[in-house]
């Protein structure tokens, strides 16, 4: 093929000049350093037209200064390499009033930060020395951009040294005279300059964002005929446009052709993926708000008619139940839901909530043999046994531990508040409906974030110190334990200055933990226990009694319960709400009740302590009798 | 109808409406007169011909530009750096058939093909370095190392050296 260049030079000069005014100066400029021919071509003087038209290509462009010559001007203008190094890196600076382009390394060395007495001080007048060839660097640190004044060190110094050698003062005049009249065109040019091309590197950024943005609309048009047409008509603008993932972004920085769009389909189908969950989450977030919002209101009407501390499920374990889910589910692109829609539901309460008592002891069955895969149980009366305490990891530190006892209807470990406590951990396992219920409610199902358990260590303790009453571990049950009410006493806990450790039965896996455990006054021995007779059992029982009336007397005891109107309240307050608003004259165990949660005076330190435990002498070694 | 002979003599017949888009023979059939006589175009090839007059054709019946247009509307023409869709189709050609279309269109003087043509070019120079303009056009360096250094050097100021 022939070069159309080589025959360029020998193209009739018009057409040549037709299609150089085409071009840009930098255009010029490169072309004449293509080959001698046309460097020949434009460089002479009889090209100067071209030049002069190619620079008013260039929309805005200050003209040509005096000083410079239209290539020299083009260079400084539009050209990309450091004056020095040659080198053409992203970050360059012009110093339009020193006619030269540096890289910062370049430019740093001849150009220092103007200090706080500049213009002043520099040995020659100060009217020059604002006239220096000057930059403003900027560099971004961080968060914030510092920018720098610079100016030439080179010319100061020449300026400097020339002044100095100057003897009379009307020399310095006419040297300051000429010096001025020469660099002030140069500033003010500089200036015109500066505007320009800070106007052009906005353009650019516009004109740069709108190329983007044309190649993120061929993103979406691409999507579309990918079939993800009816997600992007469902999806609202503002949230997580498709086009605007970052490796999306990354890809339209350059060219999307079809090889590209080619390459970034999988991604896309990924994206969109996600994006359809998160809209759907989304959507049924709405849905849940609203219909499940009108499901717990519903329900906290049947929750009055329920006798205090009676444990129930709360509104997420009823829609964990399939019956509820179906029919809060049903329909879901339909606006209307009303208490209509939940009538099945309303009429099925006491089913579900027998249901769901069956559900939670299944758990708490699951619980021990979890943990205690070789003990065996009748799952049909384990519940029922003194020796199946619960524990739970979100607030054993604080020495709580939680018993499950059916004596009561209601089970401490169910109503305990950490069960019901939502967790910071994301459970993959748990499944999206449930997930958008929890969060649209701001509830979870019995023991979701897994803080109650059963304590493997539980079991031989329990069943020695139901043992040490005479019972069997097997077949004792809390309720027997409860009105059997023993009192054991830990003799390794005995203390000359505290007291004999007693605690009730239900108490004792707290000690261990307490007072044996990690930073225990007891850590690391073992605990010897006692059960202690008639006499100082009741002594016992007696000081805890009065210690737990105490503390139902202090006033942020919340613990007593009124069974008019289940108002909380302590032991002193709460007779004079019920004289006051349920007409009562008299108060008696009928008109209150103890919260189940309070948590019980189950140690007593009992004095005076047990003697202390005479240590043997040392052994008297060779070495000591020397 | 028109009668063009080309320079390896092929015989083209195109109507005068079309072939007139070319100044040349418009003043060429102005001179000679209602003739039947073939019109020589000793510099433009049946190949290059057959493209020009391709152009004509879609360009037909658009106005041309004045003899007298002032200075200002030429410029505008030039500044112009859009060229029509089907222009771009149409010039999408070798670098060998483009270098001759644009000859052709400054022999036989039709300004509007030559623009295109030119505005062709430089678009294919635009942004480009060097190297690049080199490569794309298929030259020599002819520059030494040495010369190559030194000609970048030429066009800066020497203030601060």
């Amino acid at each position: 093929m022939r070069g159309l260049l080589k025959d360029m030079v020998d193209m009739p000069m018009d057409i040549l000049y037709e299609i150089f005014g085409q071009l840009n100066p930098i255009d010029l400029l490169h072309l004449a350093r293509t080959t001698k021919a046309l460097r020949g071509i434009l460089m002479s003087r009889s090209s100067m037209s071209v030049w002069k038209e190619a620079r008013s290509n260039v929309t805005g462009l200050p003209d040509c200064p005096d000083d410079l010559s239209e290539p020299q001007y083009a260079e400084l203008a539009m050209g990309k390499c450091c004056y020095d190094c040659q080198r053409n890196l992203s970050t360059h600076h012009i110093v339009w009033s020193g006619r030269v382009r540096y890289c910062t390394k370049c430019l740093e060395k001849r150009f220092v930060p103007k200090e706080n007495s500049f213009p002043y001080s520099r040995g020659y007048p100060e009217e020059l020395a604002r006239l220096l060839p000057s930059v403003v660097v900027s560099k971004r640190q961080g968060g914030y951009t510092r920018k720098k004044d610079m100016f030439s060190l080179p010319t100061d110094r020449r300026w400097r040294e020339e002044y100095a050698a100057l003897k009379s003062a009307e020399e310095k005049s006419k040297w300051l005279k000429e010096r001025v009249n020469e660099r002030r065109p140069m500033v003010k040019h500089a200036e015109e300059c500066a505007v320009w091309y800070s106007r052009l590197l906005q353009n650019r950024e516009a004109e740069k964002a709108s190329i983007i943005e044309e190649r993120k609309a061929l993103v979406v048009e691409h999507l579309k005929k990918m079939g993800w047409q009816e997600e992007l008509d469902l999806r609202s603008s503002i949230h997580d446009p498709p086009q605007e993932d970052p490796v999306v972004v990354k890809a339209c920085q350059k060219e999307i052709n079809e090889r590209v769009l080619a390459s970034l389909e999988d991604h896309l189908n990924e994206i969109m993926e996600s994006l359809k969950e998160k809209r759907i989450a989304r959507e049924k977030k709405v849905l849940y708000q609203d219909r499940l919002t009108l499901l717990k209101r519903v329900y906290e009407v049947y929750v009055e008619t329920l006798p205090v501390n009676s444990v129930h499920p709360n509104t997420a374990d009823l829609f964990s139940n399939p019956v509820v889910r179906d029919i809060v589910l049903s329909d879901p692109r339909s606006a209307e839901f009303t208490e209509d829609n939940l009538e099945v539901v309303q009429q099925s309460f006491e089913q579900l909530v027998a249901q769901w008592r069956k559900d939670v002891d299944t758990m708490l069955i699951d619980l021990i043999k979890k943990s205690c895969p070789e003990y065996e149980f009748d799952p049909a009366t384990v519940l029922h046994l003194a020796t199946s305490i619960f524990s739970c990891n979100g607030c054993s530190h604080h020495g709580e531990y939680t018993r499950h006892s059916s004596s009561m209807s209601p089970s401490v470990a169910l109503a305990h508040r950490c069960a019901r406590q939502m967790g910071y951990s994301y459970d993959d396992s748990v499944d999206p409906e449930t997930r958008a219920a929890q969060a649209a409610i701001s509830q979870v199902t019995w023991n979701f974030t897994k803080r109650i358990f059963f304590d493997a260590k539980t079991l031989p303790v329990m069943t020695h110190l139901v043992e040490l009453c005479g019972l069997d571990a097997a077949r004792a049950t809390a309720k027997e334990l409860d009105e059997l009410d023993p009192i054991f006493e830990c003799l390794t806990c005995n203390n000359p200055r505290t007291g004999r450790a007693t605690i009730r039965w239900s108490y004792a896996m707290v000690h261990i933990n307490d007072d044996h455990g990690k930073y225990g006054s007891a850590q690391g021995k073992e605990p010897e226990w006692v059960l202690l007779d008639g006499h100082e059992a009741t002594l016992v029982r007696e000081r805890m009694q009065e210690n737990q009336e105490r503390a139902r007397a202090q006033p942020n005891a919340d613990v007593m319960i009124c069974r008019h109107c289940k108002r909380k309240s302590n032991s002193v307050d709460l007779p004079k709400h019920i004289k006051a608003n349920h007409q009562r004259s008299e108060v008696t165990d009928e008109d209150f009740v103890v919260d189940m949660l309070e948590k019980p005076i189950s140690l007593y330190r009992l004095w005076p302590p047990r003697p202390e435990k005479e240590n043997p002498p040392p052994v008297e070694t060779a070495m000591d009798t020397n | 109808m028109v009668l063009l002979v080309t320079s390896d003599n092929e015989q083209f017949n195109a109507d005068k409406d079309v072939v007139e888009r070319s100044v040349l023979i418009k003043n060429m059939l102005e001179d000679v007169g209602e003739s039947d006589q073939p019109i020589p175009l000793p510099n433009v090839s049946s190949s290059v011909l057959k493209k020009v007059l391709e152009y004509c054709e879609h360009h037909r019946g658009e106005p041309l530009p004045s003899a007298d247009a002032d200075q200002s509307q030429d410029e505008t023409r030039k500044r112009t750096t859009d060229i029509s869709e089907w222009d771009q189709k149409f010039i999408t050609v070798d670098q060998e058939m483009l270098f001759e279309i644009i000859l052709a269109a400054n022999y036989l003087d039709i300004k509007s093909l030559l623009d295109v043509g030119c505005k062709t070019v430089a678009n294919m120079i635009k942004g480009k370095t060097p190297e690049e303009i080199r490569k794309l056009f298929n030259i020599v360096n002819d520059f030494t190392p040495e010369e190559e250094a030194q000609i970048k050097k030429e066009n800066e100021w020497a203030e601060d050296r």
